[in-house]
């Protein structure tokens, strides 16, 4: 507000009495931030007839303040042009405009500045416009004005430290950002802009000493502490989560803290902690939607979706279609089951952006899942995802070896953020380790690095491991180029932590895909070629792919079973009495509204049995509700429905103990859950479709000799489930063997499986290698061929 | 940006801070903990706070100051008693815990975790009967504590009454029916009585469970191969291999089943995690086993050398069982070197040498380039399958004149089945790595690798080194000498 001691010299004399205490009442009014009251004492004031230009300005102050910014705008703008040696109007149009209409202000504050050259609000705001419009050494030159004409000023030093950082001095920076954080203790902003100063200046480990002197000093403050943790990070040091976590245990009041260590930990793969962090972060603001975004990220990764979802549809409300809100949305949708309303933000997020590969990517993950998603449909889409990844301008090349080269090992890069207990280890590690040695050098390019027992596996059959999560796409196709790698196998595909993106960029002269995400074909011209089998690709479904396809002569994966599962047991139908007990133990995203109804008809037809589901996303009341719901409509009662949540992979697996027979979702089918259930005793009746993933099951299920459990039509698959319930004895004969003769199948047999895969790898080589040698063209009979 | 307002709730603080602990982020509880103390005076909880930090750190002397400080302030505090008394038995100082336990128990006599820490001490101090009236006590405050059980297993096995530690660990499997480290317990004690029907028994009723890990593949291996069932044992292995792929423990337990090539000495970080795993009850354990060794290398150093040999060098010194043994010889200044920082922690503990350095043996003889009278390697070189290397860097680092004093296993007909079918082992080698882990050699071998290395051969006699399932491990006493003329 206006005081007398700001109002110019030539504005009238006091006005005497009443009017002159209605304008000192709102200029206290405006003092102590009630600008409606202040408006309306000031108006009457002006209305009585007070002219002076402290009060014009206070009554514009007051009618800004309540939002009459037109008004308040055109008194500012009229006292400007009446009073042309006060700086006081332009100043304060200068900062209403500033937000909307940065051009036009920076006028104003050149105007403020030409009538009062040291006033320091106007050095400092048109300093910092300088700065954003990208003029760091005019803006440096206002600042330093600033900060002499006001050492007490916090933002001056601030801004003059963010001026300097921009014009390439960061050790002068550093500097001015000390003094800033000097001025205002508790504020983490100048102590952060130190670090990033003082790492810019190559003056990390002076900034380290400091901040641990301050810490020893003052161990209760935070401020040091999170500027630590912050150089750690920029070192990527590893203890800067520790350093995050201390900072927000001493500051739990506090969003910034929490809101870093949850994003640190997220990045080091600890969501469970990350979630923690966040939550915290997210009680202070709830209405910052950047942080809903991440929090509900990591929620996602610890299958909270109820959750994820909540969270981000405030934040998409809050922040308008956003396609990282709105692909993170789609996944914790779809994982509750929710498809149809999954695919709508999938496509969503592509409207938003329809040239955005993270939003392709995001819809081609999606589809699968949604029951219309024919083979043809998700081609194109696949193909459309590909074709706006980022690319070289012009295609690497790869000297091929000369023709009388002799044999050598080949360099198998691994690219995979899943090198570890997950469908990707249970179905691949087995092949790798018994993959001949002689011939393959197995190679690791890993996006995150777990210590499971499967991980240890992979890091000892890979000759090499290197660490590809802090590279960007064109980066890591640099780093695999420099590695020398004949062939990489992709084993992420689209999917969260995978990197097939890059392999646009082209890694190594031959790239195949296989399992992690094989929803399809990869659509990718770059993707030369992709493992299959004859039950998952059909000849009249070839035509789906881009790759060329290379067909194993058994099934395209390998199962590792876990050494944890115990024996086989009795049948339970037997030693429960009653009906069969069906059981899916997929997840939600895989039930659609089909699977659901073909599921209730089966329990109508067999009004003994039950059914037992189980899924993490159980631990959602609402989604209980809603599958009880589903099959109570369809005339099946709540209690022949035993809806589990997650659990422990050694409980879960047991759990099929009390499981007859298992029911497989479609389209989506089950991959590695087959699998489990098959080893624990228990078949799965399964309806195949036209693309990858509609057909897993059948593969799995084929390759251990039980394709009479296979069907295509919805119908059949009923009538087939309602059928093998019906013959107890036979159910009880199959479960007896069952372990045995998946033991026994090409499903498990890990040597035999390598001899074809490695006959495979070396047919891609030297269809690459030797073209002229080969036809190109690739047969399960020829693969059998060379592998004996 | 919004002010940061530092913490004012201790409570939240110190909650926050014993979480971290427990999740073993000692680098983030540290500052906090030096919060927390400008935050409230100090008090045991504090102290306690201090002390388990400082031990989670490795540093065991500032839990130790921590504690001191703390039961100085407050003598009449059962918690910290009992905490410096477990300080003090990792630390090898045996008595001192014991004193502390008991009077832990004296001021809080229903605590059943001072109890059942009475009872380890005293079992680990030979009074066993006394250690199974403590830890039955114990039991009744807390029948749902694992480790109890677990504990008073051992003291009626060291009592003599294995019949009644079967039945305590049945009755904690009853109790825990999901804990793994009694079925693990249950199924080692069947193994060291040589029930290895039983052993596998309870193995296969685990695994049924879904209770697994590497250790109780382990065992079950070992109670397969001990039946002659040789083959199924070797899968077992690979799937204890699988559960720990770059387990130096697991794979030089697969080596010695004869799965994977052997890298002719066993793995520095085997020796270490045995060691480390064994330390606590490393010298009872030996001792229960008939164990010779050090009464061996006295006689030898008492027959060849001259009294006060001076500068000697104990390979491998473990807890300083050979210390103990020659201390009244005048070896000195003594040197021990040993992989397993426990196991040098209780030889500290003895006081009796000059310097204690934790190190591979190897690596050791390589960099450090004093010159010894003496050189000691008492159960050491059966984790060393060749022994060329090691008798040449030995060579290099006695005095003219000074004496290697070591023993070795012998290879018997039971080991050399193992080599036979060691993939690359030629059955002439000399040298076998055994099932239990452990190389043998052969006499003739040594007497070649002495001789090759250029060591005088002044003893090699078969001694009974120790007893293993009541039967004793056949073993040599070798001395040999660096010439006097040699250079």
């Amino acid at each position: 507000m206006i005081t007398e001691a700001t109002r110019p010299a030539a504005i009238p004399p006091p006005m005497p009495g009443v009017i002159a205490d209605l304008a000192e009442q709102g200029r206290a009014h405006l003092a102590a931030n009630a600008p409606a009251s202040a408006r309306a004492a000031l108006a009457a004031a002006v209305a009585g007839g007070d002219a002076r230009a402290g009060t014009l300005l206070n009554l514009a102050l007051a009618e800004q303040e309540c939002g009459a910014h037109r008004t308040a705008r055109r008194r500012m703008h009229r006292l400007a042009l009446a009073h042309p040696e006060w700086e006081e109007p332009p100043l304060r149009l200068a900062e209403s405009l500033r937000p909307r209409r940065p051009r036009l202000a920076a006028r104003l504050y050149d105007a403020a500045l030409s009538r009062a050259p040291t006033r320091s609000e106007a050095l400092i705001a048109r300093g910092v416009l300088h700065l954003q419009a990208g003029n760091a050494s005019a803006a440096q030159l206002l600042l330093l004005r600033a900060a002499g004409l006001a050492p007490d000023h916090l933002q001056a030093w601030d801004a003059l430290g963010r001026a300097l950082l921009a014009g390439a001095a960061p050790g002068p920076a550093r500097a001015a950002f000390h003094q800033a954080a000097r001025l205002a203790p508790g504020d983490p902003g100048p102590a952060l802009h130190a670090v990033q100063a003082a790492f810019a200046a190559g003056e990390a480990a002076a900034e380290h000493d400091r901040l641990r002197a301050a810490m020893a000093a003052s161990p209760l403050d935070p401020v040091p502490v999170l500027a630590a943790a912050r150089l750690c990070e920029l070192q990527d040091a590893p203890e800067a989560i520790d350093l995050f976590e201390v900072a927000a245990a001493l500051a739990p009041q506090a969003k910034l803290p929490a809101a870093l260590l949850g994003a640190a930990l997220a990045r080091a793969a600890r969501p469970a902690e990350a979630a923690e962090a966040f939550a915290q972060a997210h009680a202070c603001d709830p209405e910052d939607a950047r942080l809903a975004n991440d929090y509900a990220a990591v929620l996602v990764r610890l299958y909270r979706h109820a959750e994820a979802r909540a969270l981000l549809q405030r934040a998409l409300a809050a922040s308008g279609p956003n396609r990282i809100v709105l692909t993170n949305l789609t996944t914790a949708t779809v994982s509750l089951g929710l498809q149809e309303e999954a695919l709508g933000h999938a496509e969503a997020a592509l409207a938003a952006d329809p040239t955005s590969p993270l939003a392709h990517r995001n819809h081609v993950n999606i589809l699968p899942y949604h029951p219309d998603t024919t083979g043809a449909a998700l081609t194109r889409a696949l193909i459309a995802c590909a074709a706006h990844l980022p690319r070289p301008p012009a295609p690497p090349d790869f000297p091929r070896p000369p023709v009388d080269a002799p044999d050598r090992p080949l360099r198998l890069g691994l690219l995979s953020g899943s090198l570890r207990t997950h469908p990707v280890g249970w179905l691949t590690i087995a092949a790798f380790e018994a993959l001949d040695p002689a011939r393959f050098h197995p190679i690791a390019l890993a996006q995150t690095s777990g210590s499971d027992a499967i991980a240890r596996r992979f890091r000892a059959v890979c000759r090499e491991w290197h660490d590809i999560s802090r590279l960007d796409d064109a980066a890591l196709a640099a780093r695999a180029r420099a590695l020398g790698l004949d062939l990489v196998i992709d084993l992420g595909g689209y999917g969260d932590s995978g990197r097939m993106t890059a392999c646009a960029y082209r890694l190594a002269p031959v790239q195949i895909k296989w399992v992690g995400m094989q929803s399809h074909t990869t659509g990718l011209a770059e993707m030369d070629w992709l493992i299959t089998d004859r039950w998952e690709t059909p000849p009249e479904l070839e035509g789906l792919y881009t790759e060329r396809l290379l067909r194993l002569p058994d099934g395209y994966v390998c199962y590792s079973p876990p050494p944890y599962a115990g024996p086989v047991a009795a049948l339970p139908a037997q030693s429960r009495g009653g009906g069969v007990t069906f059981g899916c133990f997929n997840n939600l995203a895989k039930v659609t509204p089909r699977v659901l109804a073909a599921w209730a008809e089966i329990l109508c037809r067999l009004p003994d049995a039950r059914l037992v589901l189980k899924t993490h996303a159980f631990t959602d009341p609402s989604s209980c509700a809603r599958i009880r719901d589903a099959f109570a409509a369809r005339g099946v009662a709540p209690a022949r429905l035993d809806l589990r949540t997650g659990s422990p992979h050694p409980a879960f697996i047991a759990e099929y103990h009390e499981i007859d027979i298992a029911l497989d979702p479609f389209p989506y089918s089950g991959g590695l859950t087959v699998c489990e259930a098959l080893w624990m005793g228990v078949p799965t009746v399964a309806l195949a479709g036209e693309f990858f993933a509609a057909r897993h099951a059948a593969s799995h299920l084929c390759n251990a000799g039980l394709a009479d459990w296979v069907t295509d039509h919805v119908e059949d698959y009923i009538a087939m489930a309602c059928r093998r319930a019906a013959d107890i004895e036979a159910l009880a004969a199959l479960r007896a063997g069952l372990r045995a003769r998946v033991a026994a199948s090409p499903l498990c047999d890990a040597p035999r499986f390598a001899r074809h895969l490695g006959a495979a790898l070396q047919e891609c080589w030297q269809a690459w290698a030797r073209p002229a040698l080969t036809d190109g063209q690739s047969s399960p009979a020829s693969i059998a061929a060379l592998a004996e | 940006m919004e002010l940061l307002s530092p913490v004012t709730d201790a409570t939240a603080l110190s909650g926050r801070i014993l979480r971290m602990i427990e999740a073993g982020h000692t680098g983030a509880a540290r500052p906090l903990l030096a919060a927390l103390r400008r935050l409230v005076p100090p008090s045991p909880a504090l102290a306690q706070m201090a002390a388990r930090l400082a031990l989670d750190e490795g540093r065991m002397e500032l839990a130790q100051d921590e504690l001191d400080r703390a039961i100085a302030l407050d003598p009449g505090h059962g918690g910290l008693l009992r905490y410096r008394a477990e300080l003090r038995r990792l630390s090898g100082d045996l008595s001192g815990a014991l004193q502390d336990a008991a009077e832990a128990v004296l001021q809080e006599p229903d605590d059943a975790r001072g109890k059942a820490l009475l009872g380890t001490l005293l079992t680990l101090l030979g009074a066993t009967a006394d250690a199974v009236r403590c830890l039955r006590d114990a039991l009744r405050g807390a029948p749902a504590d694992a480790a109890i059980y677990e504990a008073l297993a051992q003291a009626e096995l060291a009592d003599g009454d294995p019949v009644a530690a079967e039945a305590t660990l049945a009755a904690g499997m009853r109790a825990l029916p999901g804990r793994i480290s009694l079925r693990n317990a249950a199924i080692l004690l069947a193994v060291r009585r040589g029930h290895f029907p039983a052993a596998l028994a309870e193995a296969e009723a685990a695994r049924a469970m879904g209770l697994i890990d590497a250790c109780l593949l382990g065992l079950q291996a070992h109670a397969l191969s001990s039946l002659g069932r040789h083959a199924e044992a070797s899968l077992v292995y690979a799937e204890a291999l699988k559960l720990g792929p770059d387990d130096p423990y697991v794979r030089h337990l697969v080596a010695a089943a004869g799965l994977v090539a052997d890298e002719g000495r066993a793995h520095a970080e085997y020796v270490r995690t045995v060691f480390d795993g064994y330390a606590d009850r490393f010298e009872p354990h030996l001792i229960a086993l008939g164990y010779r060794v050090p009464g061996l290398i006295r006689r030898a150093v008492q027959r060849y050398l001259p009294p006060s040999p001076g500068a000697t060098l104990d390979l491998g010194c473990g807890s300083g069982l050979l210390a103990v043994a020659l201390s009244d010889l005048g070896c000195a200044p003594l040197v021990g070197v040993d992989l397993s920082p426990r196991m040098l922690a209780q030889a500290a503990a003895k006081g009796l040498y000059g310097e204690l350095h934790e190190a591979d043996l190897e690596r050791l003889l390589a960099e450090d380039e004093r010159q010894w009278q003496l050189i000691l390697a008492g159960d050491v070189l059966c984790y060393f399958g060749a022994l060329e290397g090691v008798l040449r860097a030995v060579r290099a680092r006695l005095a003219h004149g000074g004496c290697f004093v070591f023993t070795a296993e012998v290879l018997a007909a039971e080991t050399l089945a193992t080599e036979a079918h060691a993939a690359d082992a030629p059955p002439a080698r000399g040298w076998a790595l055994g099932r239990a882990g452990r190389y043998a050699h052969r006499p003739d071998y040594i007497r070649r690798a002495a001789a090759g290395a250029g060591l005088l051969l002044r003893d090699l006699s078969h001694e009974t080194l120790r007893n293993e399932q009541e039967s004793p491990v056949a073993g040599m006493l070798v001395v040999l000498e660096r010439p006097r003329d040699d250079h």
